[in-house]
C-alpha cells in the first residue's frame, strides 16, 4: 500500500477571463519511506501540490488517497483530525505562534490531539533535546534564530508521529550551512521511517531527496530517482574537514 | 482543546494589547457600573420607604384641620383650628375605625438639669402609640388617671433620652418643659428618620390633658378645645378608603357642614404617598437601568468589532492550528472564549467600580444604597451573556475560514 496516492488530481481557479488550471489532472504515487522532492518554476503548481497532499486546500477534481483511505471527501473536522495524526507540516516562513514560547509551539498539535498537559510537554521537551535545543525551551520564536526556529517547526512536525513530513521551501529564509542542517535533520528522519515531501526550486536541495518530481505548468514532467545523491552529513564533515 | 488550554490562550492574548482590551471593555465596565450603582440606589430608597411605612404603623390615617381664612386670604394647609377632642372621640367610635388619638404640639425648650435641648413636645393620647405601633424600650405609658387628671408625667424618644441623660438613668429623671417640672415615665423604641428626614425620636409626649393645661393653652386662647391634627387606624381589611369616607361624613356632620360648601378638614393616608413616591423612584430607576442596558449593547458592539479585527489579524496563526489539527469548533471557542474573558473581566471591573461609586454616594450624598448580592451576580452574567452574543459572529466567521486562505494571508 502507497503512503500517498494521487489520482488526476486537478486544481483550477477562477480568473478574471476564465479558468485557470494550477494542477492539471495529476497522478502520482509515494511509498512509505521514501523522501521525494518537488522541483519546478515559481507558478508551476508545485505548492498547490503540497497543499492538495496535505489537506490544506480542496482539488477541484481527481483523488487524493492517504494510506489506503479516500480523504477527497472527507468533512473539514475529520481533515483536521488527519492532518494532527498522519501529517507534520514544516513551512518556509517556520509559522511558530510569537506569543508561545518554543516548547508550547511544538506542544501545539499534541494540545488538538486532546493529550494531557503533563505527558505532553514531557513529550515536547524530548523532541527539542532530540533537535538540540533543550536550553531554549522556553523561549519565545523572536528570541531564536532562523534555524533554531525552524528546528522549532520541524520539532512540531514530528511530535505527533505521522507518517508523512510535508515541508515547504524549508531552507527558503535560511543561510546555506543551517540550510544543510536542516536537511540533514530530515535524512535522519528519513533513515527513521518518515516519508519527507519537500517542495523547492533549489536543484542542490533538491539533491539531497531520493527521488525528484518535476512539475511545469500544472504537470509532472519527469519522475526519477536522484543517481548522486547528497548527504548531508557528509557534506558537512567534508566542510568542516576543509576548514581545518 | 480543553477549556483551560482555550482560556490561556484567551488571557495571552488579551494581554499582548492591554490598552486595547481595555478600551473595549470599557463600554462594559460603564455598563456594569452602572447597573449596579443604579440597582444599588435605587433598592436602598425602596428599602428606605418601605422602612418608613412600616414605621409609620399600618392602616394610619391623618386627619389635620382645613384652611384658615382670613378675608379672602386662605391659610396653609392645617393652620385652621376646626378639629377638636371631641372629634377624635366620635372617629374612634366609627365601625371602621379601631383607634383615634388627638394630638397637639408645639416645639420648646427642656430642660434637664444642667443639659438643655430644643424639641418638639406631642400632647395626646396613650392611643397614638397604639395607631403608631410604637412600642417601649423601657418604663410605661400614660395611666388613665394621669391622662384624666392633667399628671405631669413624659415620654421621650431615643434622641431626647441621649440628649438629656446621655449613659445615666432616665426613668424616673425629672425634666422641665416652659419651667414645669415633668417625671420622664418611659422611653420610646428607636423609629429612625421619616418619611421626609425627620427624626422622630427627638420628641416627647405628654398626656393632652396636661398639654392643654400647661403648656398649649396659651397659644389658642380662641379655641381650647381645638387639637393640631387627629390620628386614626383603620380596621384591617379592604384598604383605608372605606373608613377615609366613614371619616369624612362623620366631621361634616360634627362641624353642619351644608351639602356644596368646603370640607374643614383633611384624612389623608402617609403610606399611600409614600408608596406613590417609592413608585416614582422606582420608574425613575427603570428608566436609568434602560440606559445602562444601552451601553451595554454598545460596549457589546465595540467588543463584536475589535473581535472582528482580532480575526483579520491573527489569520495566519488560524492558518496554522487548522494545519496542525485545530477542527472548526477549536477555533471558534478560543475566539469566542476570548469574547467571554473580555465581558467578564470587564463585568467585574464595572462590579468594583459600581460598588465604589455606590460607597460613594452613600458616604457623600447620604443617600441609603442597598447592595443586592443577586443584583451583582445578575450583572456579572449578563455581561457573560453579551460576551457570548457578541462574540459569536466573529468566532464563527474565524472558524469558517479555510485553511489554505489563512496560511496565504501576510
Amino acid at each position: 500500500m502507497k503512503l500517498v496516492d494521487a489520482h488526476n488530481l486537478t486544481k483550477t481557479y477562477a480568473s478574471g477571463t476564465g479558468t485557470l488550471t494550477a494542477l492539471d489532472a495529476v497522478n502520482f504515487s509515494i511509498g512509505a519511506g521514501e523522501f521525494v522532492a518537488i522541483m519546478g518554476p515559481s507558478g508551476s503548481g508545485k505548492t498547490t501540490l503540497m497543499n492538495l497532499v496535505g489537506l490544506l486546500d480542496r482539488p477541484s477534481g481527481g483523488r487524493l488517497i492517504l494510506e489506503g483511505e479516500d480523504v477527497t471527501g472527507l468533512s473539514p473536522d475529520r481533515q483536521a483530525g488527519v492532518r494532527n495524526a498522519r501529517i507534520g507540516f514544516i513551512f518556509q516562513s517556520y509559522n511558530l505562534l510569537p506569543r508561545s514560547s518554543a516548547i508550547e509551539n511544538v506542544e501545539l498539535p499534541l494540545v488538538y490531539a486532546g493529550m494531557q498537559r503533563r505527558e505532553r510537554r514531557e513529550l515536547a521537551r524530548r523532541f527539542l533535546s532530540i533537535i538540540g535545543l533543550s536550553g531554549r525551551m522556553d523561549h519565545l520564536p523572536a528570541m531564536l534564530s532562523g534555524g533554531e526556529q525552524q528546528r522549532v517547526a520541524i520539532a512540531r512536525a514530528v511530535v505527533n508521529n505521522p507518517a508523512l513530513i510535508l515541508a515547504d521551501e524549508p531552507t527558503g529564509a535560511l543561510d546555506s550551512t543551517t540550510g544543510r542542517t536542516v536537511l540533514a535533520i530530515f535524512q535522519k528522519l528519513n533513515t527513521l521511517g518518515k516519508s519527507v515531501l519537500m517542495v523547492t526550486h533549489d536543484e542542490a536541495v533538491a539533491r539531497h531527496a531520493s527521488r525528484i518530481l518535476r512539475i511545469q505548468d500544472g504537470r509532472i514532467v519527469s519522475d526519477a530517482a536522484v543517481e548522486d545523491r547528497i548527504f548531508a552529513r557528509d557534506a558537512q564533515r567534508e566542510a568542516a574537514g576543509a576548514v581545518s | 482543546m480543553n477549556l483551560l488550554e482555550s482560556l490561556k490562550i484567551a488571557l495571552r492574548s488579551l494581554r499582548a494589547n492591554p490598552v486595547r482590551s481595555l478600551l473595549t471593555m470599557l463600554g462594559i465596565i460603564i455598563g456594569v457600573a452602572s447597573v449596579v450603582t443604579m440597582v444599588a440606589v435605587g433598592q436602598g430608597a425602596q428599602t428606605q420607604v418601605a422602612e418608613q411605612i412600616r414605621t409609620l404603623g399600618s392602616n394610619v390615617l391623618m386627619v389635620q384641620p382645613g384652611t384658615s381664612r382670613q378675608g379672602g386670604a386662605r391659610g396653609e394647609s392645617g393652620s385652621g383650628h376646626t378639629l377638636s377632642e371631641s372629634d377624635a372621640t366620635a372617629i374612634s367610635e366609627l365601625s371602621l375605625v379601631e383607634a383615634a388619638a388627638p394630638s397637639i404640639r408645639g416645639n420648646v425648650q427642656i430642660v434637664a438639669g444642667n443639659r438643655n435641648w430644643n424639641t418638639t413636645v406631642n400632647g395626646t393620647t396613650t392611643a397614638y402609640f397604639f395607631i403608631r405601633e410604637w412600642a417601649l424600650a423601657q418604663g410605661r405609658y400614660f395611666s388613665e388617671g394621669e391622662e384624666a387628671s392633667a399628671g405631669k408625667v413624659a415620654l421621650i424618644g431615643r434622641t431626647v433620652a441621649e440628649q438629656l441623660f446621655g449613659n445615666t438613668e432616665a426613668i424616673g429623671g425629672s425634666i422641665r418643659i416652659l419651667q414645669v417640672p415633668f417625671r420622664v415615665i418611659g422611653i420610646l423604641d428607636e423609629k429612625g428618620p421619616s418619611g421626609t428626614g425627620r427624626d422622630q425620636d427627638d420628641v416627647v409626649f405628654i398626656p393632652i390633658s396636661t398639654a392643654k393645661l400647661r403648656l398649649i393653652g396659651s397659644a389658642h386662647q380662641t379655641n381650647r378645645e381645638a387639637v393640631a391634627y387627629i390620628l386614626a387606624k383603620a380596621r384591617p381589611g379592604e384598604g383605608t378608603e372605606p373608613a377615609e369616607r366613614q371619616i369624612a361624613d362623620l366631621l361634616r356632620q360634627r362641624h353642619r357642614l351644608q351639602p356644596g360648601e368646603e370640607d374643614d378638614f383633611l384624612v389623608t393616608n402617609p403610606a399611600a404617598a409614600m408608596a406613590a413616591e417609592r413608585a416614582a423612584t422606582r420608574t425613575i430607576a427603570w428608566l436609568l437601568a434602560a440606559i445602562a442596558s444601552v451601553s451595554l449593547l454598545v460596549g457589546g458592539i465595540s467588543i463584536m468589532n475589535i473581535m472582528l479585527v482580532s480575526v483579520t489579524e491573527r489569520t495566519r496563526e488560524i492558518g496554522l492550528r487548522m494545519a496542525v489539527g485545530a477542527r472548526r469548533r477549536d477555533i471558534r471557542n478560543q475566539f469566542l472564549i476570548e469574547a467571554l474573558c473580555l465581558c467578564l473581566l470587564g463585568g467585574l471591573i464595572g462590579l468594583v467600580f459600581g460598588v465604589a461609586v455606590s460607597i460613594a454616594i452613600a458616604r457623600l450624598a447620604n443617600w441609603p444604597i442597598f447592595l443586592a448580592p443577586e443584583a451583582m451576580l445578575a450583572a456579572i452574567a449578563f455581561s457573560g451573556a453579551v460576551g457570548i452574543f457578541f462574540g459569536y459572529y466573529p468566532a464563527r466567521r474565524a472558524a469558517a475560514l479555510e485553511p489554505i486562505e489563512c496560511l496565504r494571508s501576510e
